[in-house]
């Protein structure tokens, strides 16, 4: 009787200790999912309080990192009592608002009178993506971006996402001036597009400087050919004469054997390859036709021939990289 | 000096463009073990891409490349001293390849 009472306290003292630990887990529990309804209904002062209490009420909880996460965020978007953050995610969480001309164009102006803080950088990103991708205004994306960049106020990574946009941007717009101009704005707040955007200017150099010797080229190859046909007798003799079949070979052979290889290697692009090949073949017949036209003339004349042919073959080999896949000319640092 | 021969040019076309494939090999290899020391990707799991047969392919084309030029310089009437001297560069270069960075 004795042991039988005994073993009644015991577990009476078990269960009511197993009570005593299960209120602060229903408590923050309750808090957690407090927070939760509060955040979905945009109270966020609330929600942010009640996560605090969750945490507070059990630290040990399986959800407390994602109530400390949400706590943090929102006391990061806390400027104004909250009333920035509840007027963007009014539009930033439904997707018939952003895309409404007057929605986006009303908020434009509330975030204009936004506090100092996150939630004005943020709105510009939302105001930006609404005209360039849902209204298919581009041009008018320009001014949000550019007023989220320059909010010290605003997060770094919100920032340089609103440079990498507007770098973007202005190069969908063909102005890459322009990107240039605010990348070199701010060359530490997004390196990666800073190096990106410049090595696309420098390319477009390299671009012009290439065409116009092609062009130079293009002018010399149609003068010899017609002083090459005056001084063989007739047109029909040009072929044979401009073409030796050992620069056809060769020309072939560069191309045709480095896109196979390319291809047997299975993850390149052959294309660059066999404009080469092309490139090496009109440069060989342009030098061919020009010292048939006005003769081998003498060293300098050879040596000039030599430079421009030399650099007609350089810039086809850019241009034909370029054009097709300007990623192989990121490894040679262009 | 006459000219060499058709079959002649041809030869050290071919003599050419074996020894300009050993000194390719040998800067491809070394130029990978001294810029680009990547685990080869066949220890680690298995793989249908040889280093090894990629720059050997590499390789033989830039020897294509040299046999092209062979004839070419072949062509003047010339004694063929290159020849000599791209051989042994050729070799040099393989020898020192297999040693410093085999």
């Amino acid at each position: 009787m004795r042991r039988a009472a005994s073993a009644f306290v015991f577990s009476a003292i078990l269960i009511s200790a197993a009570l005593s630990r299960a209120e602060p887990a229903a408590d923050a529990q309750q808090a957690f999912d407090r927070a939760e309804r509060a955040f979905q209904t945009m109270r966020f002062a609330e929600a942010l309080a009640a996560y605090r209490d969750a945490v507070a009420a059990d630290p040990s909880a399986r959800f407390v990192p994602t109530a400390r996460a949400r706590a943090a965020d929102l006391e990061a978007h806390a400027e104004g009592d909250f009333a920035p953050l509840t007027r963007l995610s009014a539009v930033r969480r439904d997707p018939s608002r952003s895309g409404d001309r007057s929605v986006i164009e009303a908020l434009a102006l509330d975030a204009a009178t936004f506090p100092p803080g996150r939630v004005r950088g943020e709105a510009e990103l939302v105001i930006a993506d609404a005209w360039w991708h849902r209204l298919g205004e581009p041009r008018r994306a320009v001014a949000p971006l550019d007023a989220a960049i320059a909010d010290e106020t605003g997060d770094r990574l919100t920032r340089s996402l609103a440079l990498g946009e507007l770098a973007q941007l202005q190069r969908e717009l063909g102005d890459l001036d322009a990107a240039l101009a605010v990348v070199e704005r701010y060359p530490d707040l997004a390196p990666a597009t800073y190096r990106e955007v410049r090595a696309l200017v420098r390319r477009g150099h390299l671009r012009a400087a290439a065409i116009a010797v092609l062009a130079v080229l293009a002018v010399i190859a149609v003068a010899s050919l017609a002083k090459a046909a005056s001084r063989l007798g007739g047109i029909r003799e040009l072929p044979r004469a401009v073409l030796p079949p050992l620069a056809v070979a060769f020309s072939l052979y560069l191309g045709g054997a480095a896109a196979v290889l390319v291809r047997l290697r299975g993850d390149g692009d052959p294309r660059p390859f066999v404009w080469l090949g092309l490139g090496v073949l009109a440069a060989f017949t342009v030098a061919r036709a020009w010292r048939l036209g006005w003769g081998d003339g003498g060293p300098s004349a050879r040596a000039a021939r030599g430079v421009l042919c030399a650099a007609g073959v350089i810039a086809a080999a850019f241009l034909a990289v370029e054009r097709t896949d300007a990623s192989y000319l990121e490894g040679l640092g262009l | 000096m006459s000219a060499p021969r058709k079959t002649e040019r041809i030869l050290i076309a071919a003599a050419t463009g074996a020894a300009t494939a050993i000194f390719a090999y040998a800067v491809l290899r070394g130029v990978e073990r001294a810029f680009y020391m990547e685990p080869n990707p066949a220890l680690l799991i298995w793989s249908d891409r040889s280093a090894f047969l990629w720059r050997a392919q590499v390789a033989l084309y830039a020897g294509g490349l040299g046999a092209f030029g062979g004839y070419a310089l072949s062509g003047f009437k010339t004694r063929v001293i290159w020849l000599g001297a791209l051989i042994a560069t050729g070799t040099i270069a393989l020898v020192l390849e297999a040693v410093i960075a085999p």
